[in-house]
């Protein structure tokens, strides 16, 4: 049986254009193959694509994830500066500046972020261990400077704290004696290098007085400000 | 080249190593489908339609060492399907069918290759197909027909049995 069908089959004659058709069916798969292998290109492009979207904004986050940084370049380089600065205050810092750019319009926040690189900057220069400065000590020109960055980003700070700004509810000249309060609360922090709250009477006596009038000037406004 | 090789070569898309590779196995191709469907046309159609199909799926082909059997599998399928849609076609004339096909028919084919070719049925046909032509085992063909073991002996032996009685027949009448 087993040669004898073999036999008989190999009696059907093999046509001469059986070499065509084989190609002819080959040849149509072929071109009908040609979008499918591109799609398996495009199937690794798309994946490529895919991951390239996924990295990039991991990126752009990982570069602003301190805002911070903007201003200090890094806590290290502030450390260098304001040795007790931990990077919980940082962080802290950070965390404002994040809600101060949630808070605020993308055009104010350019704004605030603007002047309060002034102001970071005279920290980096002039401050103290705690990041306070002395401003008795600084150049007529720089304080100058100082006192209208800080009158100018006040008010970015009050609607941060959430308050009404005191810029508004105060008289102009309110306001500068204001400025100036802050300020000499700060100098008389850096002369005794404190930072936190701080005990009257460790303060020598000829500044005593200047810092309860200004810390008595801060709680008037504190006051006139959540009365609002 | 080696067969792995081609087969290799095929599932990238190479449609001239493809073509070496199928050369080789077309005239059993064509013999097998010629067994099904009795005329030359429709059994070059057949080689056209399993070398597209094929090549087509030629990428999910798993072990290069069942390209022959894979390739079987597609043409009893494919001759199968023409099988069964030509049955839907109603000849207008029959008569005018008759004839065309009685010129077209191959004088070289002896009784008993048509005697196989018109007696049995088509399942019939591919297990003695893949048993006396392929050489294949019986379990082979069982997976390649996707059918119990069982079904292919009794299938096999049904079919061997009207073969016998058609040899008989010849004989008594010969």
């Amino acid at each position: 049986m087993d040669n004898h069908l073999k036999q008989e089959l190999s009696k059907i004659e093999i046509p001469v254009e059986i070499h065509d058709r084989s190609k002819l069916g080959i040849n149509k798969a072929k071109s009908e193959m040609g979008g499918k292998l591109n799609r398996f290109v495009k199937k690794r492009l798309a994946i490529a694509v895919i991951s390239a979207c996924l990295m990039i904004p991991t990126g752009a986050f990982a570069y602003q994830a301190l805002l911070a940084d903007d201003l200090y370049g890094s806590f290290d380089n502030l450390k260098k500066h304001a040795i007790n600065v931990t990077m919980e205050n940082y962080l802290l810092f950070n965390a404002k500046l994040d809600q101060a750019k949630g808070d605020l319009g993308k055009e104010e926040f350019k704004q605030f972020k603007n002047k309060l690189s002034v102001f970071t900057s005279a920290k980096i220069e002039y401050g103290d261990k705690n990041g306070n400065i002395d401003y008795s000590h600084l150049p007529a020109e720089q304080l100058e400077k100082i006192k209208v960055a800080l009158s100018e980003i006040q008010p970015f700070f009050d609607k941060l704290k959430g308050l009404p700004s005191s810029k508004e509810i105060l008289t102009s000249e309110e306001y500068e004696q204001y400025i100036q309060a802050l300020l000499d609360n700060e100098t008389i922090r850096a002369q005794l290098g404190v930072s936190g709250a701080l005990d009257v009477t460790s303060i020598p006596a000829e500044s005593q007085e200047k810092f309860i009038k200004a810390q008595e000037y801060l709680n008037y406004v504190n006051e006139k400000q959540i009365g609002n | 080249m080696k067969l792995e090789r081609l087969v290799k070569k095929a599932q990238k898309g190479d449609d001239k190593a493809y073509l070496m590779l199928f050369q080789q196995y077309e005239t059993d191709i064509y013999r097998m489908a010629y067994v099904y469907v009795k005329n030359k046309e429709d059994a070059l159609d057949l080689v056209q339609e399993v070398a597209y199909q094929s090549f087509k799926k030629i990428s999910t082909l798993k072990k290069t060492e069942y390209f022959k059997t894979w390739l079987m599998k597609i043409t009893i399928n494919c001759a199968l399907n023409l099988i069964n849609k030509n049955k839907k076609v109603i000849p207008l004339n029959s008569n005018f069918e008759v004839l065309i096909g009685s010129e077209d028919e191959d004088i070289a084919l002896t009784v008993s290759l048509h005697e196989l070719i018109d007696t049995l049925k088509e399942d019939e046909k591919s297990v003695i197909l893949l048993k006396y032509y392929d050489d294949r085992t019986l379990k082979e063909i069982s997976e390649i027909l996707d059918i119990p073991l069982g079904t292919v002996k009794s299938v096999l032996y049904r079919a061997l049995g009207k073969l016998c009685q058609n040899l008989k027949e010849v004989g008594n009448y010969g």
